[in-house]
């Protein structure tokens, strides 16, 4: 696992170190600062929908069974995830396509994203680190993030994910996933489109990449936290375990 | 979501001394980085407590808040302040400033856009609270109400946090900026006879120290065993 993971992260070091790091000297960039939220562009009527227009997934035939089985299972009844009913973390990309609006904060050295989904804030190193070797990358629900501005376009590469999640397009994330983003502002600051490109041999044919838009919200919004009681009966019940064999 | 209906008594006074919160004043100081608390960090004295306080069941705080450990719930504030390292992230529009904690606590945002607090008849209660700022000169001042009772509600030196608490903390860099003091201020007419102060000194964390994240898993048998077993057992 940690090897693949150097070899996806040497490459991306190879074709961008030169370019790492803070903002170029003397260069302003721009400022992502802000509340950002998905509304229906498409007009699919829900937030699920506006998912769909998302190309499906190139996945390798393993991938497409052990999917096609899970669905299958699903229409039998089988819960094939207890995350709810446990509260357990959402991981990576969960909240980025969320209807909750998340927020943005930036200095010259990092970015942090902070959702309101229930789940980690999203640290991006801006100051010029590499990721961690692989002796030292701890699998984490967001992944390792470093970013450096390629002119006005913020380039995000994340590896070290634990795995488990999903992508919008039926793409997984596993503990070898690489992705990279590229975060640019759009119709004069008050929209931000994201471009995910997720890469993994073993899940993916090739590159998965699509976009999402995001609408700058309303001056005066706060933040609320999602609070999760798994201890809560109510919680629990939203998900009934299947009888164990 | 549900929207409850509260009452900050606090909240009224808290409100009532935000006039001078109408404009954005421009950062006195750059707060942003990675701090870290070390053994010598804590000058907490104990809280002078109400009678009803004192006379509490302290058992019964203390399996509250196991409780709340072993069901993996946010912390909140003030636990999310004594996570090693804090990150805090002034924004460069100087309308926010944000503290993420390596603890099982949500990220506090502090609005330094010169709004007042949200009106409590709409605002649903939360662990952090809601967070307003505005600088005096090198000293960020944060103001926070609307807590709810839920997260780990006990406060250093004794004490814990309600519905009604006030904070106030002082935010200020020492030592050429490689030091940050932060004094807490709480009040509660329910839990302390008295305003209660404490500082915490951090120390500017190494460069290149990076935030991590504590999952929790509340499936663990194991791990509920023992916070909510018998020690040793």
């Amino acid at each position: 696992m940690r090897h693949l993971i150097l070899i996806t992260t040497g490459l991306s070091l190879l074709s961008g170190s030169a370019a790492l790091g803070q903002k170029p000297a003397g260069r302003e960039v721009p400022d992502l600062s802000g509340f950002w939220e998905r509304k229906d562009d498409v007009g699919s009527g829900s937030f699920g929908g506006t998912l769909e227009r998302i190309p499906k997934a190139a996945l390798k035939p393993e991938i497409v069974a052990a999917n096609r089985e899970a669905a299958a299972r699903q229409a039998r009844g089988e819960v094939v995830s207890l995350g709810s009913k446990w509260c357990l973390t959402n991981q990576y990309p969960f909240f980025m396509q969320h209807s909750a609006a998340w927020d943005i904060v930036q200095t010259d050295s990092e970015i942090v994203q902070v959702p309101e989904v229930h789940t980690f804030p999203r640290h991006i190193y801006l100051d010029g680190r590499p990721h961690p070797d692989a002796a030292h990358l701890e699998p984490s629900v967001d992944g390792h993030a470093i970013g450096h501005w390629e002119g006005d376009t913020l380039v995000v590469d994340t590896v070290g994910f634990m795995g488990g999640a999903g992508t919008p397009g039926g793409g997984r994330v596993g503990p070898k996933t690489h992705l990279v983003e590229r975060f640019r502002l759009t119709n004069s600051g008050k929209m931000l489109s994201v471009t995910f490109t997720w890469e993994d041999p073993s899940i993916y044919l090739k590159p998965h990449t699509y976009e999402l838009t995001y609408h700058k919200s309303d001056p005066g919004i706060y933040a609320f936290e999602e609070y999760c009681h798994a201890d809560d009966p109510v919680q629990g019940g939203s998900v009934v375990e299947p009888a164990q064999k | 979501m549900r929207i409850q209906q509260i009452t900050f008594r606090t909240a009224g006074l808290a409100l009532a001394g935000m006039v001078c919160f109408t404009r954005a004043a421009a950062p006195g100081a750059n707060l942003s980085g990675y701090w870290e608390l070390h053994f010598d960090s804590r000058n907490v004295p104990p809280a002078a407590l109400t009678a009803q306080e004192t006379g509490d069941d302290k058992t019964l705080q203390h399996k509250t808040d196991m409780n709340e450990i072993r069901w993996c719930h946010f912390f909140g504030v003030p636990y999310a302040m004594e996570g090693s390292p804090i990150d805090i992230l002034q924004s460069r529009n100087g309308k926010e400033v944000i503290i993420t904690s390596s603890l099982r606590t949500p990220a506090r945002h502090i609005y330094t856009d010169g709004r007042a607090h949200v009106n409590p008849d709409v605002f649903d209660p939360v662990s952090n609270g809601h967070s307003i700022g505005h600088w005096e000169g090198d000293t960020l001042i944060v103001d926070t109400v609307g807590f709810s009772n839920e997260g780990l509600t006990r406060i250093p030196g004794g004490g814990r946090r309600t519905t009604d608490s006030h904070l106030v903390e002082r935010y200020r860099l020492l030592d050429g900026g490689n030091r940050l003091s932060v004094v807490f201020t709480w009040e509660d007419p329910k839990i302390f006879a008295r305003p209660h102060t404490y500082e915490f000194r951090y120390y500017r964390a190494p460069k290149g120290t990076e935030a991590r994240e504590f999952d929790c898993n509340a499936n663990d048998e194991e791990r509920a065993k023992f916070l909510l077993g018998i020690p040793g057992n």
